[in-house]
């Protein structure tokens, strides 16, 4: 499903010299799969996971998503693809404050174009299914952490992503929230999501099929 | 304190671009107000130069009892002497004057030249209460057409034309021909009435009947200790009747109309200052919220210290206090700045305002009225400034202190978006100066349709190619009615033969000026209009050919002809609309209009044409006008030569220009006692026509365009303010799918929605403006739909470019920077 070669990261620092945060990344991920990246800080996992989720443009080398070349896509492309293939699932859960659970989850549909039947539909499925449906009319502030990341994995996966991209999803959460989640991933791993996730935790990692280790921008 | 205001400076210094924003904005606001301000002091607030000023009445007279407004009329000769006579009771004095052009002879270097001058009655100046700095007024004696032929000088008429010699009184000048003894020189700055240079005795001919029911003099009486302007009007109402009772007259006034003279300077330019005060306090207010949403910005990306502080131990009060500083060092920088600007504003705001030609309509010009930045005027700026700087600056300062202390000091919500109370007030900061710069845009897109109406409106006869002037033809110089026709003959032959003139005619008066110019008539068939006995309608004099040389289209019957005479039947040519008044459906030639009174002893002329309308720029004063009498120049001068004063000669001519030397020169041939003045082509004339709706309309459309440049910037600091702040929020969005084009369009839609309000508001608060200022100007113009329209499209465009800025540096939030700010 996706195959990185010769990924390369980096960021000027002044006369001609570059910081690398990725180097020569080659690694390959199948339909289904539930991949771990680990690693110390700085070493380069969220930037990995950003470029995944083709957030982050400045890179080079080759990276196929199913048959298709991204890194000869336009940004407009990568937009439309991302939309279309790729859910995000925040450490920071990064709901908008100013909007209800509804709205929350209602926010990607929105920008997909979907029509507002759709989207009403779309929108109960996933609250059935989170079972946060007496939630749905309060604001993120009125909700705890865990339920919190609850929306913001339903906000990642309602619009029907392929690939689910998680950075550090449990990471502001307390051990039985956390194991909530994780176990909510393996569900939806085993429903034939495949998930991305950078984890410290070695626990969470666990959850994944495997893990990828990243040192110095290195896969080890 | 101190440290407050140390901090309040480091602070600034710290922060130069909102620094400088905030001291432009309030500067253009208090600049602009202090400027209009100095005006209005010199116009409307600096008391008259005079003795006990609040005892000098204008006296109009009335023709119903009511002495009303409406109906009432310059002083005639009549009135004057009955009124001097018998009004002993109500006015220590009671004094006259009537304003003319004279010809001065060369003196030294100096060519001869034309200068305004006023006749006035020996009692003038003591009445006023201003004697001359120098020498003395005129004495009772010289007041008589006989009498010594005596002049009193302005102050800047001995300096400029005499050099200010020490020895001036006693010295002679020659006027319109004849020598005249100077006998003062009047203090600086003083030029009343009509703008003298040159003040002469009034000497009202002793035995003048068709002259003495004229309404011309300018009346001013200085009423007796102790009298209210009631009961003077009373007593005046009782003067008239028991004059009625002895002498029956049907020219005899019946009431007064009295109002205060400083009033009478101020009571027409009042609502046209008014509407200049309103746009200048809509820019301020604009400034002002402008300059509070900018302080409030402040507070916002300082809440962390804010909450530090208090965690610290500073009270709330402390906290308000540092704030206000703040806000009252920038008001002071920009109050500074403003005066500054004002200084320079204002030379600029007096060289625009219009001349009244009249005696009070040049009023702020005539008096040490110099529009000037003086203590009233700092003290306004000073109190602008402490409203503006505590005033304005009291909401964000009060929002610093109350800062969530919590909230704000976890890193977390320091990229939170704006909360909704913060988001409120900022928004409603911009509401209001949308609303009021909207309320601005349709006052000075109204005030342009209406200009344009006026400039548009066709004056009913040609002005491309056409060139005037205007020559005083004095009794003192021609004085009788066939020297004044043979020297009005030479003249026009000469200009005759200017190389590229083709025609050359006279009018009396300028074809521009018709509202000087009244006659009372009553045509034939129509019953007189109560109380007054008389319709009104504008006056023209003029030779054969004057229509057809101007290009005024005669529609029925003939023009005047050299045969309409002295001797001849009395003729007259009325414009389309006083036919169609009075004779609908009839034949109007051979019908006749009655000058004066049904009763009174003129004479009655008859129709022999009538004309297309012409353009008339009536003064409310003279009520209704009900069209345009022309009548031949040698009838009028064979009853009464002195009607005949200032003349204008208005020259076609080819493409080519005629030059100012060639007029002068011809005017020399004629007769080199004549000087040329006011030359000016007819196109000109008709754009300076409207000088006062110009004036209002260039303020208004400025204070427009600045109140919609403020209001812009406010607009795009908020959304500024509000994209940093929801940097996060658009690059979760972007991580969610969300496209350039559909976060600009959000950021735009709140730009929209903000903009919606304030147009809204706006067209309330127009709608409000426009009531008050009705109330003193019935003829303002309201907004019609096309000024809504543009408005709204002209806002847009604004707001549109103050969104687009924010909205476009929403589009382009990197979600990675943003989401890893956390």
């Amino acid at each position: 499903m996706i195959r990185l070669h010769n990924l390369e990261r980096s960021y000027p620092l002044g006369r001609g010299q570059l910081f690398y945060v990725l180097r020569d990344i080659d690694l390959d991920i199948a339909e289904g799969d539930f991949v771990s990246i680990m690693g110390p800080s700085g070493a380069g996992k969220s930037t990995l996971l950003h470029i995944l989720g083709m957030h982050d443009h400045g890179w080079t080398g080759e990276y196929f998503f199913d048959e298709t070349a991204v890194h000869h896509l336009k940004a407009k492309e990568r937009a439309t693809l991302r939309n279309q293939q790729i859910g995000f699932v925040f450490q920071q859960y990064h709901l908008l404050d100013d909007l209800t659970v509804y709205e929350n989850l209602d926010i990607p549909l929105s920008y997909r174009h979907y029509s507002k039947s759709e989207r009403a539909a779309l929108v109960a499925d996933a609250l059935d299914r989170f079972q946060i449906v007496g939630k749905k009319d309060l604001y993120p502030r009125q909700l705890s952490g865990g339920q919190q990341q609850l929306v913001g994995v339903a906000r990642a996966i309602i619009a029907g992503p392929k690939l689910l991209l998680a950075d550090e999803p449990t990471g502001n959460l307390h051990s039985s929230q956390g194991e909530e989640i994780m176990e909510l991933f393996r569900r939806l791993n085993e429903e034939g999501m495949t998930i991305v996730q950078v984890t410290h935790s070695e626990k969470n990692a666990s959850y994944g099929k495997r893990i990828v280790q990243l040192r110095d921008g290195w896969i080890v | 304190m101190m440290n407050d205001l140390k901090y309040a400076v480091r602070m600034l210094i710290k922060s130069p671009a909102f620094s400088l924003v905030a001291i432009v904005t309030l500067a253009l606001g208090i600049g602009a107000n202090t400027a209009i301000f100095s005006v209005v002091e010199g116009t409307l607030l600096r008391p008259l130069p005079f003795a006990n000023a609040n005892r000098l009445v204008r006296l109009y007279e009335a023709a119903d009892d009511n002495g009303a407004r409406g109906s009432t009329l310059n002083l005639s000769e009549h009135t004057f002497r009955q009124w001097r006579e018998f009004g002993g009771d109500i006015f220590e004095g009671v004094a006259s004057a009537t304003g003319t052009n004279v010809t001065v002879g060369a003196i030294g270097s100096n060519p001869a030249r034309s200068v305004a001058a006023a006749r006035i009655s020996a009692n003038f100046f003591s009445i006023v209460g201003l004697p001359p700095a120098l020498g003395r007024a005129f004495t009772a004696e010289e007041d008589f057409e006989s009498g010594p032929h005596v002049v009193i000088i302005s102050d800047d008429f001995w300096r400029q034309q005499l050099n200010g010699r020490a020895d001036v009184l006693g010295t002679t000048i020659a006027i319109d021909g004849n020598v005249h003894t100077i006998i003062g020189v009047m203090p600086k700055m003083f030029r009343h009435p009509y703008r003298a240079n040159l003040w002469l005795p009034l000497a009202l001919p002793a035995n003048s009947p068709a002259q003495a029911t004229n309404h011309y003099l300018y009346g001013i009486g200085r009423l007796r200790k102790g009298l209210t302007i009631a009961r003077a009007g009373e007593a005046v109402r009782r003067m008239c009747a028991a004059i009625n009772q002895a002498h029956p007259d049907p020219n005899n006034a019946h009431a007064a109309y009295m109002p205060p003279l400083r009033e009478s300077f101020i009571m027409d330019l009042r609502p046209k200052i008014l509407v200049i005060i309103i746009a200048a306090l809509c820019v301020l207010l604009i400034a002002a919220a402008n300059f509070a949403g900018l302080l409030l910005t402040r507070v916002v990306d300082r809440e962390g210290e804010f909450s530090l502080r208090r965690a610290l131990g500073a009270s709330w009060r402390r906290l308000v206090r540092q704030q206000l500083m703040q806000g009252l060092v920038l008001a002071l920088l920009g109050t500074l700045c403003g005066l500054f600007l004002a200084s320079w504003i204002t030379p600029a705001l007096v060289a625009m305002s219009p001349e009244g030609a009249d005696a009070t309509g040049s009023a702020m010009r005539e008096f040490d009225y110099a529009v000037r930045l003086d203590w009233p005027v700092f003290g306004f700026a000073t109190a602008v400034m402490f409203l503006v700087g505590i005033g304005f600056g009291f909401l964000p300062a009060i929002h610093a202190s109350r800062i969530d202390l919590r909230g704000a000091m976890n890193a977390g919500s320091r990229n939170a978006t704006l909360d909704r109370s913060t988001r409120r007030l900022l928004g409603s900061f911009v509401i209001v100066e949308l609303a009021v710069a909207s309320a601005l845009l349709m006052a000075s897109l109204t005030a342009a349709q209406y200009f344009r109406k006026l400039v548009n409106e066709s004056w009913g006869f040609e002005t491309e190619h056409r060139v005037m002037f205007n020559a005083t033809f004095s009794e003192r110089l021609f004085p009788n009615a066939s020297t004044q026709q043979q020297g009005i003959e030479r003249v026009l032959s000469e200009l005759r033969s200017i190389p590229g003139v083709t025609a050359a005619t006279a009018s009396e008066p300028s074809p521009m000026t018709a509202p000087r110019n009244l006659i009372s008539c009553n045509p034939e068939g129509a019953p007189p209009p109560e109380p007054r006995g008389f319709h009104l309608a504008y006056h023209r004099m003029i030779p054969p050919g004057y229509f057809k040389t101007v290009g005024h289209p005669l529609l029925q019957g003939r023009d005047f002809t050299d045969s309409d005479n002295g001797d001849s039947l009395q003729v007259c040519i009325v414009s389309r609309a006083f036919a169609q008044r009075f004779w609908p459906g009839q034949d109007p030639i051979g019908k006749r209009v009655k000058w004066g009174r049904l009763d009174g002893p003129r004479p009655w002329f008859t129709v022999v044409g009538v004309v297309g309308d012409m353009k008339a720029i009536a003064d409310p004063r003279d009520g209704e006008v009900v069209g345009m009498i022309a009548r031949p120049l040698t009838q009028v001068l064979a009853i009464a030569s002195n009607l005949v004063d200032e003349v204008t000669f208005v020259l076609q001519t080819k493409n080519k220009a005629v030059t100012e030397t060639a007029i002068r020169d011809a005017l020399a041939r004629a007769d080199s006692r004549l000087a040329a003045y006011q030359i000016i082509s007819l196109d000109q004339a008709s754009a300076d026509s409207r000088t006062t709706e110009r004036f209002i309309l260039v303020l208004v459309s400025l204070f427009g365009i600045l109140g919609l440049i403020l209001a812009a910037v406010g607009l795009y600091g908020l959304l500024s303010l509000q994209v940093a702040r929801r940097e996060r929020e658009f690059g979760i969005r972007s991580a969610l799918g969300a496209t350039a084009a559909q976060l600009i369009q959000l950021v735009s839609r709140q730009g929209a929605s903000l903009l919606g309000l304030g147009f809204m508001v706006g067209a309330f608060g127009t709608w409000g403006i426009i009531r008050l200022v009705r109330s003193q100007w019935s003829g303002l113009p309201t907004p019609n739909i096309l000024a809504w329209l543009f408005g709204a499209i002209v806002l847009c465009l604004a707001a549109g470019v103050a969104c687009w800025l924010p909205a476009r540096r929403a589009g382009r939030v990197d979600p990675v920077i943003a989401l890893r700010a956390e």
